[in-house]
């Protein structure tokens, strides 16, 4: 347990310490979301309707963006090592970076959301929906995500790759996520969709730190 | 053998990991199936876990012969010489039945089945798509066994089967998916819709581009394929979403229509699942074939600085 507070203390604290990174992903999301009415006609029906997507997209896309430094400093470092090579657990690191992580890149975009999308003009009755899918949604991007740095953690130019992985084991969530949106728009109960996306949680958060330990110590040749 | 010696035999948790193996192997197959009722997955499941038990029973009981049968097949398909002096002997045999499968199949469906009494001959696409996808999809779940052997038991074989399963398993699902495209604009009227079988299946071609590019990225090919092991495991997933898309969600892709072994009588009439099914088999075999070609190119190469693959090119000169 203090290990897993320790390692807490030591995420919240290097990454509160490098506020740029984390300004970058917020802004990246909302420079993404906002360009888009800029490019296509700013009508209120054509907004409506690719709200949900835009939303989700680039949030993925964020989440994908900032996953790529989960490990590379550590690794760089030689950090990543010896954590591996200790007698503790190494799944409690990993879960107290993905935790920080979330907290600080995922938690804010879910903050953030309900005001983007009244900016893409989605009803208010809307936006409790659009950030409860944000909210069970991006747990599982960042744990997912984290399986494809940690396998990509050591390689040159990794960040095309990692997303050529990672993408498509997106695309559930990315589903499911956008059409609990949609549903809400049409009128719909959302709570079959939400508990989809919790189901997805539950299956990543059970599995994925298994992996990314497994990635780790394949990337660092164990 | 009396009780005594009995006890003497070291219960090696390895037995305990076999019998496992084999039933875990059993729920795959029972749920890979094609339209099994609940009933008959009991059976094949209770049957895979019984065969298991007996193979855990024997090797306490007869280690000598049981065992040892184990021990060797393991070894021996699991070291690269031995997988390549193997493979040498099956290559001929499975070639010459994938030919004559597919030989077959693809004659009697395409000049011989009767045509479809609403799509006409435009059904006849069938016999390329069905196999192509069904063997994109038995190839990845290989890829993924090959993956949690590699893993688990760090076996050379199983990440140089993964490379091989790979390039072959990703051009069936792209010819699934043209071919689909070609089916579809006469019968639904569009080459494309966002359906959730198309969808996984697209998925599925991407997750095998994936592991070819991580392969490529890693120069140290130990490195390399048990990273693709991994990734290989973590989308098995998308093959259950593929197989299960047409019952979870109202697709526009019509639902499974062929069943082998369920109670359910197949929908398909026999003059068109039989050339089907040996178009279906005669991909497997064929995949089987490209696999173990590949296979053994990429053990030549692996091997090329030990003896006995010298010996092996000295005597094919």
């Amino acid at each position: 347990m203090s290990l897993l507070l320790a390692c807490l203390r030591r995420e919240w604290l290097i990454s509160i310490r490098r506020p740029s990174e984390l300004v970058n992903a917020w802004f990246f999301f909302v420079v993404v979301v906002s360009l888009f009415p800029l490019a296509i006609a700013p009508r209120e029906e054509t907004l409506q309707s690719m709200a949900s997507g835009v939303l989700w997209v680039a949030a993925l896309l964020a989440v994908l963006l900032s996953i790529e430094s989960l490990f590379r400093d550590d690794e760089a470092s030689g950090v990543l090592e010896q954590l591996l090579v200790a007698p503790q657990e190494m799944i409690w690191v990993v879960l107290a970076k993905l935790s920080v992580h979330w907290l600080l890149i995922g938690f804010p975009l879910v903050l953030v959301s309900p005001v983007l999308a009244y900016m893409l003009q989605l009803p208010p009755e809307i936006l409790p929906a659009v950030a409860y899918s944000l909210a069970l949604g991006t747990p599982s991007l960042v744990i997912i995500g984290a399986i494809g740095a940690a396998l990509t953690v050591g390689l040159q130019r990794g960040g095309v790759l990692l997303a050529l992985l990672i993408l498509p084991l997106y695309v559930p969530v990315l589903i499911f996520g956008a059409g609990a949106i949609q549903r809400a728009m049409a009128g719909d109960d959302i709570s079959g969709v939400l508990a989809v996306l919790g189901a997805i949680l539950a299956l990543t958060l059970s599995v994925g730190p298994w992996a990314i330990v497994q990635g780790l110590k394949i990337s660092t040749g164990d | 053998m009396s009780k005594k010696q009995i006890d003497k035999q070291p219960l090696f948790p390895r037995h305990f990991l076999i019998s496992s193996v084999l039933g875990l192997l059993g729920v795959v197959l029972a749920f890979y199936i094609w339209d099994v009722p609940l009933a008959n997955k009991t059976v094949i499941l209770v049957a895979s876990y019984v065969i298991g038990w007996c193979f855990y029973f024997g090797a306490i009981h007869r280690p000598s012969w049981y065992w040892r049968t184990l021990v060797r097949w393991y070894h021996q398909l699991g070291s690269p010489q031995h997988f390549y002096r193997i493979s040498g002997w099956w290559l001929p045999w499975l070639t010459l039945i994938a030919v004559f499968l597919l030989g077959v199949g693809v004659v009697w469906g395409l000049a011989f089945s009767p045509p479809h009494y609403e799509q006409g001959n435009s059904y006849r696409i069938i016999y390329l798509h069905v196999p192509a996808a069904s063997g994109a999809l038995m190839g990845y779940m290989a890829m993924g066994f090959c993956g949690v052997v590699a893993l688990v038991w760090r076996l050379k074989m199983a990440e140089i089967m993964i490379k091989a399963i790979a390039p072959f398993g990703a051009v069936l699902a792209a010819i699934s998916l043209f071919s689909g495209a070609v089916w579809g604009k006469p019968t639904w009227g569009t080459y494309w819709v966002w359906d959730a079988r198309l969808t996984s299946m697209l998925i599925l071609f991407f997750l095998y581009l994936g592991i070819i590019a991580l392969q490529n990225a890693i120069p140290d090919p130990r490195q390399a394929g048990r990273a693709a092991s991994l990734l290989a495991i973590v989308g098995v997933v998308n093959v259950f979403i593929v197989r299960y898309s047409v019952e979870w969600w109202h697709s526009l892709h019509q639902g499974g229509s062929m069943s082998l072994f369920g109670a359910a009588k197949s929908q398909i009439h026999p003059s068109m699942l039989w050339p089907l099914l040996l178009c279906m088999f005669g991909t497997y075999f064929l995949f089987a074939v490209t696999v173990f070609i590949r296979a053994r190119t990429e053990i030549l190469w692996r091997e090329r600085r030990s003896n006995w693959v010298r010996r092996e090119v000295e005597n094919a000169i």
